[in-house]
């Protein structure tokens, strides 16, 4: 059994991979999912990491207490 | 579609950014204080490639000549302000003054393009009571 508990998908894409629903900072809508958005998300997720790094879990993903 | 660009502390503090319904531009200032704050070339790399691929798509938002002039008129008021408040306001520092700087010159070109700007930062409420628009 996966000890990953059901979060809460902010940003109403659907369910990644393994079928657990991933909090995301960002959500920029279909209109703004070009490579020049996806890379500065890409950027800037790394910059918050260094500064918050309390904030995400072992694997780099958003801890479900930091979504409030 | 409203068109929004984003200041380099809401990048950094970590709210959450959900704006769908707007269009996103990237000021190219705010790219650079980024990428100033990098910690390894990784993350430097990570901007850069960013910065090229905004620059494909036409979603950099530069200062132009007439932006310089207007942030620097903005700022000798920002600073009258401060002298009229007789000497009541504490002095600014060199940094603060470089960072006011850099957030005039974010605020005007995106008012020129006609673009809010999404930001904590308080300096912005006060640019916005000089700038012409």
């Amino acid at each position: 059994m996966n000890k990953t508990s059901k979060t809460k998908n902010l940003n109403g894409n659907g369910n990644s991979k393994n079928g657990k629903q991933k909090i995301v900072e960002f959500d920029f809508g279909e209109a703004n999912d070009n490579k020049a958005i996806r890379s500065l998300i890409k950027a800037v997720t790394t910059t918050r990491k260094r500064l918050h790094p309390e904030r995400y879990d072992k694997k780099g993903n958003l801890k479900a207490e930091c979504t409030k | 579609m409203h068109k929004i660009t984003f200041d380099t502390n809401s990048f950094e503090s970590g709210n959450f950014l959900y704006f769908p319904q707007s269009k996103i531009y990237v000021s190219a200032i705010v790219l650079m204080e980024l990428m100033t704050a990098c910690s390894d070339t990784k993350e430097l790399k990570q901007y850069q490639q960013a910065y090229k691929a905004a620059q494909k798509e036409n979603l950099l938002i530069f200062p132009n000549d007439d932006d310089i002039l207007e942030a620097s008129r903005i700022q000798f008021l920002l600073a009258q302000d401060r002298q009229d408040a007789k000497g009541n306001a504490p002095k600014r520092g060199a940094k603060i003054k470089q960072e006011l700087a850099m957030d005039c010159l974010i605020a005007v070109s995106a008012s020129r393009e006609k673009t809010s700007v999404v930001t904590n930062d308080n300096d912005y409420w006060e640019i916005q009571r000089h700038l012409r628009s």
